[in-house]
């Protein structure tokens, strides 16, 4: 044995260092794991409320209100989501790095996976209805965030364009009904020949979105077309 | 433990025994304790007295942290990542200092007649580079290099690590090894260029 070695054998029975247990390495080990597979969900949650804010969108009706196609696309890209989705894919990026064997990895190969899995899982969660939820939260506790209802909401409230949303309130016959819009406006709907979007259902209290044209200088409004204005994979609630 | 089983018994084996009496852990030391002074004399400039401080502090980590390692990669780099990962903190601590070279204390007979010699027999294109060069110019040059080339180089042509030890030791992909390594001999190069040092002949 020689000096140095002795020495150092001779501080640590000194000053009683012994070495840490087995358990907090794979206390560490373990929890580096579990925090980049939190991470992973919580994006593929975002994810799902960015697939939600893209899908919950009529896009065709753009075209109603005269707007340009690409310029109405790129004021609807949910860029809130993506944000925050790159931030958390990010992170998983730095705890993925901190496993044992996440330094093996080239950080494009690390960010690219965790976003497909991303987007994937996240597709999932939408399908399952995840997303709306997201999405509501958002609504509701982040502020300024304009929620996909909102935008649909201005998209619709469009009378003089051709589009309408709102709650029958009454039907009169097979082919009127009384409609009450976003903003609390009584509206008479002729809906005689139109067509009917599947989970668009003729009763009072269902919530619809036209497209027709309004009788001028009228409230009148007649429909070519109704839609249903929750989505099948949302559940049905007081509109507004 | 005989002198004979010292000698034998493999890095993995001292570790079992190192964890159950702490004076076994004095081969592993005696193992690492000149390769490491020799990786850290090179990565950081210190007096001989500071290597020596830091090497306990390596020591000591890694007994502390023996639990820690596991077998999924050699003994070597594992020691070798800690030293590292001293000599890394050290260059931050001092980044005022890195441009200092401590010749006068490098053991010529451990550096650097090959050490030139490998990283321009590394290169393809320019297998002349640094022939003539001596080891003190070697050591002057490498303090010249950004700290993370510095160590790179180190590890590849002083220490002899491959790739993979490297990557371990550095916890980088083998790929960022690959590309560290290029850029710390076209640096290497580059400085040897600008002392107009006699670089064909």
């Amino acid at each position: 044995m020689d000096t140095f070695s002795k020495d150092i054998v001779k501080k640590i029975e000194k000053q009683h260092i012994t070495p840490r247990s087995r358990w907090i390495f794979a206390a560490r080990d373990i929890g580096t794991w579990v925090l980049s597979g939190i991470l992973l969900i919580i994006g593929a949650m975002v994810i799902s409320a960015a697939w939600y804010s893209l899908f919950d969108h009529d896009w065709d009706v753009y075209a109603y209100v005269g707007a340009n196609p690409l310029v109405s696309f790129l004021e609807n890209v949910p860029y809130f989501w993506i944000a925050i989705a790159l931030v958390l894919f990010g992170l998983v990026f730095l705890t993925f790095r901190k496993t044992r064997e996440g330094y093996h990895y080239a950080a494009g190969a690390i960010v690219v996976g965790a976003i497909v899995i991303g987007l994937v899982a996240g597709a999932m969660l939408f399908g399952i209805g995840a997303g709306e939820h997201v999405e509501r939260l958002a609504s509701t506790y982040v502020p300024y965030y304009q929620s996909a209802q909102e935008r649909q909401a201005e998209l619709w409230m469009n009378p003089d364009h051709g589009l309408l949303a709102g709650t029958i309130n009454q039907i009169d016959s097979t082919t009127q009904f009384v409609l009450t819009d976003l903003e609390g406006k009584q509206w008479t709907i002729t809906a005689s020949g139109t067509r009917w979007r599947s989970g668009a259902h003729p009763f009072q209290g269902s919530a619809i979105k036209l497209i027709g044209s309004v009788v001028t200088g009228t409230t009148m409004f007649i429909a070519k077309e109704i839609r249903p204005w929750f989505s099948v994979w949302e559940r049905q609630r007081p509109l507004y | 433990m005989t002198a004979a089983y010292q000698r034998i018994a493999t890095d993995e084996e001292l570790v079992r025994e190192a964890l159950a009496h702490p004076d076994r852990y004095a081969t592993l030391v005696e193992r690492y304790e000149k390769k490491l002074a020799r990786y850290i004399r090179r990565v950081v400039p210190l007096s001989e007295d500071d290597i020596k401080d830091v090497l306990q502090d390596v020591f000591i980590k890694a007994y502390q942290n023996l639990n820690d390692f596991d077998g999924s990669l050699l003994f070597s780099s594992w020691i070798y990542r800690i030293a590292h990962n001293e000599a890394i903190t050290l260059i931050r601590k001092r980044k005022h200092l890195v441009r200092f070279a401590p010749s006068s204390e490098i053991d010529d007979d451990e550096l650097d007649a090959g050490v030139i010699e490998a990283i321009a027999a590394d290169d393809d294109v320019e297998e002349e580079v640094g022939r003539r060069l001596q080891s003190e110019q070697a050591q002057h040059l490498l303090n010249e290099l950004d700290p993370l080339y510095r160590t790179v180089l180190v590890l590849r042509f002083v220490e002899q690590k491959d790739y993979h030890e490297i990557s371990d030791i550095m916890r980088k992909p083998m790929g960022t090894v690959a590309t560290l390594l290029y850029r710390a001999k076209k640096q290497f190069r580059q400085k040897a260029g600008s002392y107009q040092w006699n670089l064909s002949a």
